[in-house]
């Protein structure tokens, strides 16, 4: 069950900020959820593989020819905010 | 006392005319920025990666180079981060199913492993503009086709480090993988260092990241293994930070500890179908490849080429396209090689031109080394030629056009040496009468007789035979 | 405009009604039933599309689809238009770029009025969650429609439009279309390009058309389906559908899904019995099948979805478009509030559950454990169609619930899903048809019954659809009290 550590630390791996009563709130909710969840656990999965994507393709690949470009009109149109071309953003650190 | 433990995790950013998983052009090097973008590049909402297959090609190319196993299935992950230069808030990676596994390098007869080799897509660029309390982001990069290597931590010195880089620089470029250079960013490395007593566990590692020169590389290690031995004979304990390289103050620093480390929740990318590597696409792949660096050394030593010239040149892909144009047109190997690390070089390097941008041709190289061979021309007399046949020039018209072709006509040499022996007397007595140096000064005048243009042994030869004669 | 997109298409390519009226009617009636919340935004180029439409025919074209306006689901890219998601975090986002599956729409001479309500990044099962209102159900407009295509399901079900699309990730095509008396599809995964559908599962998520009559279905599906360079999870098959419109059902194999079968409401219950009757009518063989994994569909089809869409929600940060929370300097924060401000209740919960499901340590019990869950079920669904061509369920245990009513528990929201998770688990083609009417409150309620095909024969589900219609002489298909 997720406590109310695990909680901070998943809303911070999940970039959410959330008010104290919001936390609770939707804390409670995922453990009922879980709860009801857990009937799959009791399932007998061994030796049974992952089904990642429903239909078994493989190989998809394309050529290396170039389609268009979006025009810098439609760049400026979509950014939220822009300064010489560049998108700006909050102060970064870097990683 | 202590041994250094040394792995490397270079990036290499691919040669393609699109990115990894669009078909956004790749030519954006240079240019302004956000120009070089599509609706995947930028994340927009409802768009899907599509897998470049000369990504793919290179890939395996790459590991087939390093002995890699290539052959089997091999998917993409997502690797989850949220940060401004990956515009999804994720990369897509390989995580446990990378293309290339288990190969590896010989660094001077040394046996270094390559853990594996995947694809992913580059992110974009950030700028972090002084005093300001934002940044600017640049997506041109983002979705670029990097293939990253990951060495087992088999490197032992900073120098060998070095070396290591060098070679696969070499093996990328020699196949056409990767420009690979690290001054435009196509070619990065992060560098993981400890320390450990012979017999003893491996130390806790420390990583370096960001490393955007060979002699950084080189730098930070040597650094980071002082710093480490310092830490470690002081009786403290080495910490397993991520270290960034300060290159104004030569240093490392400390950028992420421990506790920061990322949750990347990885988990297969439903939107590609996993590729399948089949023994005959490997084939494919194995019959197309370019000549690897080791072969060509090879060839190049069976040649006529010096071990340590053959290594120079095999190494270095301009050299070895050059040289191997040049032999095409009938010139001797090693000569040609003396010539290309020799003069050639010292003038490139003087004015900071690459070979690649002068205008000297392999054709050209090849007549000049022809003529000296034949003895058209002294050797000498090339070296005083050469400045103009790097601008362009062919040496043979030169030669032509000033009649500066050597007299190899004994007779008109020996009307020559006979006329100053006539015109000589006293000197000639000298000579006979036992100072054989004087003889110097009648070989400067034949030489001046004949505008310089004999070759030195053949005047010596007959003066001095005739000299001998008239006695 | 309640006439079906075959005859408004044969009418213009007869000359006999213009696209540009038509676009006028569409946009009267959307006007006319505005208080049912179906739509988000009005395409703003309708009528120059329309009227290029006109300048094709008038050249000698005559495409599919020529002239019939259509709605599609506001999480469909549309250059120009405004493609929000039902989330404030997209209000003003409009795309710079159009949807495969929208651009063969308008290749095929369609004309797209309006972008459709939905429930917020399509996560929800009522139209609830939408940021813009929630839309109502045209039959009781106290009542949710469904979701999460309840716009695109109401446009159609209303008469604003005869066609529509909608996406369905766990149902969320199928279950509006039987709380609201119209058909709704869900191809084969891969069937349908996603190239321009907004990702919330994408292992699950496919674009599918809601209609009123099964030759539009037809008709919209051969316009659609077909593979996309663009998609490298499309398949390459050709869409055959309007021919399928003539195949009977005699000699076809039915089986009833018996654990379905329990649970629902007297009306459901009635629309099955009556559904078996006209099969064997039709001179289909109709037997029961169980499922035993049926039970565990929710919670593997959750935990399979939530992780995904953890991962495409991601990029909704407020970088480099969408919303940005105003005035936080520092990275992370901003990220963090925009998000906070921009999602919302229920997009919250499920990215939580989602990064919950792929964190380190809770992978293998939860996201590997429902991959695995989803091999059992997929392979379950495989056994039973060993010795069965069709399997058939409620769509939906009951009729279209009350607005509010279950927003507070997301169990009891979740568990409506039951019957239709499955089907986007294995990746199968459903149908869900109009089969009945349920009397709550005094007031008649649409009831769907679904059809489950192998993957790749969605086109048998359209014969099975053409069928019914016939066989009930489309008694199910009504127009709402409005």
């Amino acid at each position: 069950m997720i406590d109310a550590p695990e909680m901070e630390h998943l809303k911070k791996l999940a970039r959410l900020s959330l008010t104290e009563e919001e936390t609770a709130h939707l804390q409670g909710d995922l453990n009922r959820i879980l709860g009801y969840f857990e009937k799959i656990s009791g399932l007998d999965t061994d030796g049974v593989e992952e089904m990642p994507r429903p239909v078994a393709l493989v190989n998809v690949t394309r050529s290396d020819e170039p389609g268009d470009l979006l025009s810098s009109g439609d760049v400026a149109s979509v950014a939220v905010e822009r300064q010489d071309g560049f998108f700006r953003v909050p102060r970064t650190v870097d990683q | 006392m202590f041994r250094a433990v040394i792995g490397l995790e270079v990036h290499l950013q691919l040669s393609t005319r699109t990115k990894m998983f669009s078909r956004c052009r790749a030519d954006y090097f240079g240019e302004e920025p956000n120009t070089f973008t599509d609706p995947l590049t930028l994340g927009l909402p409802g768009t899907l990666p599509t897998i470049n297959r000369e990504a793919v090609e290179l890939a395996l190319m790459f590991g087939l180079a390093l002995g890699c196993d290539v052959e089997g299935f091999t998917q993409f992950h997502r690797k989850n981060y949220f940060y401004p230069d990956a515009p999804k808030n994720y990369q897509i990676s390989q995580y446990d199913r990378p293309i290339a596994r288990d190969g590896h390098l010989m660094v001077g007869g040394r046996r270094i492993g390559i853990r594996r080799a995947h694809l992913e897509d580059d992110a974009g660029k950030l700028i972090h503009p002084t005093y300001a309390d934002y940044s600017l982001l640049d997506l041109n990069r983002a979705g670029m086709p990097l293939i990253e290597m990951v060495t087992e931590p088999d490197l032992g010195t900073p120098e060998e480090a070095r070396e290591f880089l060098h070679l696969v620089r070499a093996i990328a470029q020699a196949l056409g993988v990767s420009d690979a250079n690290p001054e435009e960013g196509k070619m990065r490395c992060d560098v993981n260092v400890s320390l450990h007593r012979p017999g003893e566990p491996f130390g806790t590692k420390v990583e370096v990241k960001n490393l955007n020169s060979f002699k950084s590389v080189q730098r930070s290690l040597e650094y980071e293994i002082a710093r480490q031995t310092r830490v470690l004979e002081d009786g403290g304990r080495v910490t397993q930070d991520t270290m960034g390289w300060d290159e104004g103050g030569q240093r490392t620093f400390v950028m992420r500890t421990k506790e920061e480390e990322s949750d990347y929740r990885y988990f297969p990318e439903p939107d590609l179908p996993p590729l399948v590597i089949t023994p005959e696409w490997v084939e494919r792949v194995r019959a197309a490849m370019p000549e690897l660096p080791a072969a060509k050394e090879r060839r190049l030593a069976l040649a006529g080429l010096r071990e340590a010239d053959a290594f120079t040149v095999a190494y270095d892909v301009e050299l070895s396209r050059f040289l191997d144009e040049a032999m095409t047109h009938g010139a001797d190997a090693q000569k040609l090689a003396n010539w290309l690390l020799g003069d050639v070089t010292g003038w490139l390097s003087e004015r900071g031109t690459p070979l690649e941008r002068s205008r000297l041709t392999p054709a050209h190289l090849a007549a000049l080394v022809r003529l000296v061979d034949g003895a058209a021309i002294t050797g000498k007399m090339a070296k005083d030629l050469l400045p103009e046949v790097m601008e362009g020039a062919d040496p043979e018209v030169l030669v032509r056009e000033r009649g500066l072709a050597v007299v190899t006509d004994t007779a008109e040499i020996e009307a020559a040496v006979a006329r100053v022996v006539e015109a000589n007397p006293a000197v000639v007595a000298n000579i006979r009468a036992g100072n054989a140096k004087a003889v110097n000064a009648l070989f400067g005048q034949v030489m001046r007789e004949l505008g310089g243009k004999a070759k030195p042994e053949l005047v010596r030869d007959l003066l001095g035979a005739r000299v001998a004669v008239d006695g | 405009m309640f006439e079906s997109a075959t005859t408004l298409s044969a009418a213009v390519l007869r000359g006999e009604r213009r696209p540009t009226d038509l676009v006028e009617e569409a946009l009267s009636a959307a006007e006319a039933r505005a208080h049912l919340g179906a739509l988000i935004s009005l395409v703003p180029d309708a009528r120059e599309q329309a009227a290029r439409v006109e300048a094709r025919l008038a050249a000698g074209e005559t495409p599919l689809l020529a002239g019939v306006p259509v709605v599609v689901k506001d999480n469909l890219n549309l250059r120009g238009s405004r493609t929000t998601c039902g989330s404030r975090i997209l209000s003003s986002y409009v795309s710079p770029y159009t949807a495969t599956v929208v651009r063969r729409l308008q290749d095929a001479g369609a004309v797209i009025v309006a972008k459709g309500n939905m429930d917020e990044f399509a996560m929800g099962s009522s139209n609830e969650t939408s940021a813009f209102g929630p839309a109502r159900n045209p039959w009781d407009v106290s009542r949710v429609p469904g979701g999460s295509s309840g716009g695109s399901a109401v446009a159609v079900a209303a008469g604003v439009v005869p066609l529509s699309l909608g996406s369905d990730t766990g149902g969320s095509i199928r279950q509006p279309a039987a709380m609201t008396g119209v058909y709704g599809f869900k191809p084969t995964y891969g069937r349908v390009s996603r190239y321009g559908l907004v990702a919330y599962a994408s292992s699950l998520d496919q674009v599918g058309p809601f209609a009123r009559t099964a030759s539009d279905l037809a008709l919209s599906l051969d316009a659609i389906v077909g593979p996309d360079d663009l998609d490298a999870t499309s398949l390459d098959t050709a869409p055959r559908f309007r021919e399928a419109l003539a195949r009977d059902v005699r000699g076809l194999r039915f089986a009833f899904v018996r654990e379905a079968l329990a649970g629902n409401t007297s009306g459901v219950d009635a629309a099955m019995a009556r559904t078996r009757e006209v099969l064997e009518g039709l001179g289909a063989t109709v037997t029961e099948v169980s499922l035993p994994t049926l039970e565990y569909g929710v919670a593997a089809y959750y935990l399979v979805a939530t992780p995904e869409a953890s991962s495409n929600l991601a990029r909704y940060d407020g970088m480099v478009y969408g919303s940005r929370a105003a005035g936080v300097r520092e990275v992370n924060a901003s990220m963090s509030a925009t998000r906070g401000e921009g999602f919302g209740t229920e997009v919250k919960r499920r990215v939580l559950m989602g990064t919950y499901a792929l964190s380190s340590g809770y992978y293998d019990a939860y996201y590997s454990k429902a991959m695995k869950v989803r091999r059992l079920v997929a392979d379950d669904l495989a056994r039973a169609f060993a010795d069965a061509d069709v399997l058939v369920t409620p769509t939906s245990p009951f009729p279209a619930f009350r607005i509010g009513e279950r927003m507070d528990d997301p169990v009891a929201m979740y568990a409506a899903d039951v019957d239709t998770v499955i089907a986007n688990l294995a990746g199968i083609p459903a149908v869900s048809v109009p089969a009945g009417f349920e009397t709550l409150d005094g007031r008649e309620l649409p009831v769907g019954v679904q059809f489950l095909a192998p993957a790749l024969a969605d086109e048998l589900l359209v014969s099975v659809a053409a069928a019914f219609e016939a066989a009930t002489s489309g008694a199910f298909l009504r127009e709402p009290p409005l």
